[in-house]
């Protein structure tokens, strides 16, 4: 089933930089289905993390639509689609309001969204369920670290039990060890329920542990798409080439180190 | 912010400052609640007998040009000189900050309006605004008031403003959206709590500020009439016998540096409580 389905994707901004307009999205199209895990590559700057803006409803798209199990989502989005999609930030200490504990921003979100039960013992689930301790309910942002406060920010994703997660760029903060952790857990959530994951990425070896298909981006068009295997194994693009052949020769570096 | 050196239990030097001043503060503020019925003698009562006698064992501080007890109206002044001050400061709090809340989170015309309106106000020295102000809605408490937080809420609105700019853009904005808060509730949840610690600074140094500006229209006449002991009016009063009998002049002065200082001092504490240079951490 098409859990996700995206149109003709337009968006561009005026570069407070450079003082240009940015066609940051161009004419972008792909759906994501149920169970699925996509994968969103292509450099900085290439369009994927205002991509997934657009469907979190956190910026409008200049134009083409959004739609979420077949219904049409529109700017600005209403509480309950939700529900359906949750979001995992780049900036793991950042995305926590520093004055919350992260106890209190699980049961809000559970009340938000009237969990019927014990919102305190569901709270404890969550965070057991992305291998947290207890006592860290009691713990304000700042007194954790990034790779745990990714593991809270998914276990605020997930209280709400979304179909679709999207997670932008969210190992990319984090030192190497803590990432293969953060992919471990999202693996295992890939094997116990059955959630579709937006994977927005530009570490392409990450990419191909964890997604059934890939779309790869460049300057806000999709360039290729296809299974993992098709385009990381035979790359139709000379973009696509050229980032699996970064990716070859650091692998080869860190071999020859060792 | 503080929940760490609470967890401890222990109080660093900044806490402790901080304790201090509050303290400080609060003894002011009973005290002032307080004094009229500590006074020893009627504030009014006018006794030729006594014009600028010197401090003596009943009248600690002396007696004025019409010989009322010094000592006996400062006391009585006080509430009203200190409630002033602070019920301006709470006026111009609560409006500036929605104010520039609102500028902040909006944006685009409102904004650019707002915002050279604070321009205009802030150019002009703020007593003279004041002055002139009361000048035109006439001498009294109420005007007086009227007058500073007209003046006052700029600072406020600006500070607001700046920081709700700043705090909108954070990670966690975005997160509370996602997390199904409508625009309203970050508003109200998530960015305005956060923006607020430099305005609660703000609005303690104004308090001391305030006070003297207050003092300042007293003097000028323009505070409340004449028989009410004000510590600007009594200052005023004594204009004419200081060289005489200094105290006049000497204790109103005194009262009014020594709130201020306590003022200003906690003003600072809680700064240095809130904004810790060494810890950065806690601001991300």
């Amino acid at each position: 089933m098409e859990l996700l389905k995206v149109e003709n994707l337009d968006k561009s901004f005026l570069s407070s930089k450079h003082a240009k307009l940015v066609h940051a999205v161009n004419q972008v199209s792909f759906t994501v289905n149920s169970g699925e895990f996509v994968a969103l590559v292509g450099e900085s700057g290439s369009g994927k993390s205002t991509v997934a803006q657009i469907i979190a409803g956190l910026t409008p798209a200049d134009s083409g639509a959004v739609f979420l199990r077949g219904e049409r989502a529109a700017y600005p989005y209403f509480r309950e689609y939700y529900k359906f999609l949750q979001m995992v930030f780049q900036m793991p200490v950042d995305s926590f309001d520093p004055r919350w504990r992260i106890g209190k921003v699980l049961e809000t979100i559970l009340k938000r969204f009237a969990y019927p039960g014990n919102r305190r013992m569901r709270a404890a689930e969550l965070l057991s369920m992305v291998g947290l301790p207890l006592a860290y309910l009691d713990k304000f942002p700042a007194q954790m670290s990034g790779g745990e406060c990714q593991r809270a920010a998914l276990a605020r994703a997930l209280a709400v039990g979304p179909e679709l997660l999207i997670c932008d760029e969210i190992t990319s903060a984090l030192d190497v060890s803590v990432q293969a952790q953060v992919i471990d857990l999202l693996l295992q959530l890939k094997e116990k329920t059955k959630i579709s994951l937006l994977f927005i990425s530009h570490d392409l070896a990450l990419v191909q542990g964890i997604s059934d298909r890939v779309l790869v981006m460049k300057d806000g068009m999709i360039v290729e798409s296809g299974s993992t295997s098709e385009v990381l194994g035979a790359p139709r693009t000379a973009y696509t080439r050229q980032l699996i052949q970064s990716l070859i020769t650091i692998e080869d570096a860190e071999k020859e180190s060792r | 912010m503080g929940e760490k050196t609470g967890r401890t239990g222990k109080l660093d030097r900044s806490d402790k400052r901080f304790l201090f001043w509050s303290v400080a503060v609060l003894a002011l503020l009973i005290f002032s609640l307080l004094a009229p019925h500590l006074a020893s003698h009627d504030p009014y009562e006018i006794n030729l007998s006594l014009v600028t006698a010197p401090p003596d064992s009943e009248y600690w501080m002396g007696n004025d040009y019409v010989g009322r007890c010094i000592f006996c109206r400062l006391l009585h002044g006080a509430a009203r000189s200190i409630f002033a001050a602070v019920l301006v400061v709470m006026l111009s709090f609560v409006i500036g900050t929605l104010i520039g809340t609102v500028c902040g989170y909006a944006g685009g015309r409102i904004d650019i309006i707002v915002m050279r309106l604070v321009d205009a106000v802030q150019a002009f020295p703020n007593l003279i605004f004041s002055i002139s102000v009361a000048a035109m809605l006439g001498s009294g408490l109420k005007n007086c008031i009227i007058a500073m937080v007209i003046t006052g809420w700029t600072q406020y609105a600006r500070l607001a403003r700046t920081k709700v700019l700043d705090i909108k853009k954070k990670t966690y904005v975005r997160a509370a959206r996602v997390s199904g808060m409508s625009g309203l509730e970050i508003l109200l949840y998530t960015i305005l709590p956060n923006s607020l610690s430099p305005l609660i600074v703000a609005a303690s140094m104004h308090v001391g500020n305030a006070i003297l500006s207050f003092s300042g229209l007293s003097f000028l006449g323009l505070g409340s009439p004449p028989p009410y002991p004000e510590w600007g009016t009594m200052l005023n009063d004594g204009r004419s016998t200081f060289q005489t009998a200094p105290w006049t002049i000497l204790f109103p002065g005194a009262a009014i540096v020594l709130t201020v200082m306590i003022m200003g001092m906690f003003g600072d504490s809680l700064n240095a409580k809130l904004n810790p240079r060494k810890d950065e951490s806690n601001e991300i």
